[in-house]
């Protein structure tokens, strides 16, 4: 039985995989830059903010819920951050309420849902209004700029030639493999979501695990809106608008459920490097920002086409 | 001293009109010829130093030709801002300097405005309804035409720029774009590449990014907004590009002044709201005073640079 899941997953996958090769191939047919190395590796800097929230969005979705605030939140947490060290002058004072704006989000974002008993696409909906409402009136609207040159060593730097939030990217994507893949809390955030009678039966700490999974989603969207300050050695309250889609968009096309119970992290890597090369590679032929927004759409439906085929 | 009477006796002479309507109308019809002008200022929100700016100059120049100014502050609600009108309606003023909050949303207002005889000049939006006696505005085209003047003057006629576009299909947009591209024409500055970054910082980072992998040989980013401009700063720094790329943006908020003075920008583009202002109030009283106007005034704009701000 088991194996045959196995090697479903796989051929999913491996269908993922095939289309993000002959994407590559294309775009380096059609631009000399797209295959430099630079360029690859400038490509994993970009996708890296959407591919840590996006492992704190699978969390999520594996138990069968939905965070749209994580745009939000990552604005919030990027202001905290921007005004505390504007002010203190303080790293760690600043990676502190990065760190309790991150977990607050995700407190109260689960405690609603899973105490509240309130559906998580209507708990998030409203808190990704009120939390960019917050980042909005904390910082009038303005950008909070003026941060020491230091701080871009996050967002913008390098040790050797990777790009350090490449590393950090990585670096998450490895833990969120092995806590998902290779322990029993990843049985139980699948379990949870494929189906809650049953996870209740097998006394699965069903309230524990969603809470656990949205504070996840929080502590992610606030690592992206840490890279994202640092990035623009500036925090907006506007940033990472719109970011939720993106998200849903790499988590879903690297074949997650939004009924819960599948989806993996290769998958969702996958996914969020199919849409950054996308990005990339049309901005590389200069191609006009009408047609990018169409060529964008159908390559997705194109990708989600062949993924299901090749699960059959 | 005089200025701080000139102010009092304005607010007298309008606290007094408030109470005594109808008999300020009376004393109009008898002496028209020492009728003070009231005009009032619905303006979309003071929340935002722009339009604080603008205030301010219509006050010192309403204060400088003897006619009262009453400003109301919408707070950027469309609705707010339509009770205001009415009220200036009711209040009888003699002209409405509108500052619409939305531009559809405005018309119902203009109308009712015109229906009640009350002249309505527009001032940084449009009005999409009804009859207004001028609208003054920035033609944006000549933002960019500004950027490729002091461009040209800065590369010497000869270059490659990269641009970055507002977003898609916006009029400022293809403004702005329009005004640069007629500016550089006949001269040896080229634009290499193209691309939108939605008016934003971040999407600018971005989109620099891409630009830099295949043409890190360019010598000027154009960007459409100090936004994107700010954007395309940050990604020239991280590829250690700094000093070898100009950077020119539009609309000189204060971050771009900042990165004006480090150098790390090399223009910006600055409109005057408060000459804007100054304009129209100085238009309104000419026009109650019987002369016509332009149905539409470009204000002029200020090319900022390091030695300029």
């Amino acid at each position: 039985m088991k194996t045959i899941k196995g090697k479903q997953l796989l051929q999913g996958e491996w269908g993922l995989l095939l289309i993000l090769v002959v994407l590559c191939l294309v775009f380096s047919f059609l631009s000399a830059t797209f295959s430099s190395l630079s360029n690859l590796l400038n490509i994993t800097r970009q996708v890296s903010i959407v591919l840590i929230i996006s492992i704190g969005m699978l969390c999520v979705v594996l138990c069968g819920e939905i965070d749209l605030s994580v745009g939000s939140t990552a604005a919030l947490v990027g202001v905290g951050c921007a005004v505390t060290l504007k002010a203190t002058g303080s790293l760690p004072l600043a990676l502190l309420v990065t760190l309790v704006l991150s977990l607050a989000a995700g407190t109260v974002n689960g405690a609603l849902t899973v105490f509240g008993k309130i559906p998580s696409f209507i708990v998030t909906l409203a808190s990704m209004w009120i939390i960019r409402g917050i980042a909005l009136v904390w910082t009038s609207g303005r950008a909070v700029s003026g941060l020491p040159k230091g701080f871009a060593f996050l967002g913008a730097g390098h040790i050797g030639i990777i790009p350090v939030s490449t590393i950090l990217c990585l670096l998450l994507i490895l833990i969120a493999f092995f806590i998902l893949h290779q322990t029993r809390h990843g049985v139980y955030f699948r379990a949870i979501g494929s189906n809650l009678e049953a996870s209740k039966l097998s006394a699965i700490p069903i309230k524990k695990y969603k809470m656990i999974a949205f504070i996840i989603a929080g502590l992610m969207s606030g690592i992206g809106g840490l890279i994202t300050t640092s990035k623009l050695l500036s925090a907006q309250a506007i940033a990472n608008e719109g970011m939720e889609m993106d998200v849903l968009a790499a988590v879903i096309l690297g074949g997650a459920s939004l009924s819960g119970g599948i989806g993996t992290v290769i998958g969702t890597v996958l996914g969020a490097l199919i849409i950054g090369v996308i990005n990339n590679g049309m901005n590389q032929l200069g191609i006009s920002a009408f047609y990018q927004q169409i060529v964008k759409g159908s390559i997705i439906i194109i990708a989600v086409l062949v993924r299901r085929n090749k699960d059959k | 001293m005089k200025k701080a009477v000139t102010v009092f006796l304005t607010g007298l002479a309008f606290a007094a009109s408030l109470f005594a309507n109808g008999t300020a109308d009376t004393a109009k019809e008898a002496n028209p010829e020492s009728k003070k002008i009231t005009i009032g200022f619905a303006v979309s929100t003071l929340g935002n130093d722009f339009f604080v700016m603008m205030k301010n100059g219509g006050e010192e120049k309403a204060a400088e030709l003897g006619v009262n100014l009453i400003t109301l502050d919408a707070q950027d609600s469309s609705e707010k801002q339509a009770n205001q009108v009415s009220d200036f309606i009711t209040r009888k003023v003699d002209l409405i300097i509108l500052n619409p909050c939305d531009s559809d949303a405005c018309g119902t207002s203009v109308m009712a405005a015109n229906a009640a005889g009350i002249p309505v000049i527009t001032v940084t939006r449009e009005s999409k309804a009804g009859k207004v006696i001028q609208h003054l505005d920035i033609d944006n085209k000549e933002a960019g035409e500004l950027v490729a003047k002091q461009m040209i003057k800065d590369l010497k006629g000869s270059g490659k720029v990269a641009v970055l576009e507002g977003i898609p299909g916006a009029s400022s947009t293809n403004d702005r774009s329009q005004g640069f591209l007629d500016g550089i024409k006949g001269t040896n500055i080229k634009v290499v590449v193209s691309l939108s970054a939605n008016y934003s910082r971040e999407n600018g980072v971005t989109v620099t990014e891409d630009i830099l992998q295949g043409h890190s040989d360019i010598n000027a980013v154009y960007a459409h907004n100090d936004e994107m401009a700010l954007g395309a700063v940050r990604a020239i720094d991280a590829a250690g590009l700094t000093g070898k790329i100009k950077v020119y943006g539009i609309d000189a908020i204060d971050d771009a002044v900042t990165a004006l003075k480090n150098g790390e920008m090399t223009a910006t583009v600055q409109q005057q709201p408060k000459l804007q202002m100054e304009t129209a109030v100085q238009n309104a009283a000419d026009y109650l005073r019987g002369k016509t106007l332009e149905s539409r005034v470009n204000i002029p704009l200020k090319l900022l640079t390091k030695d300029n701000i």
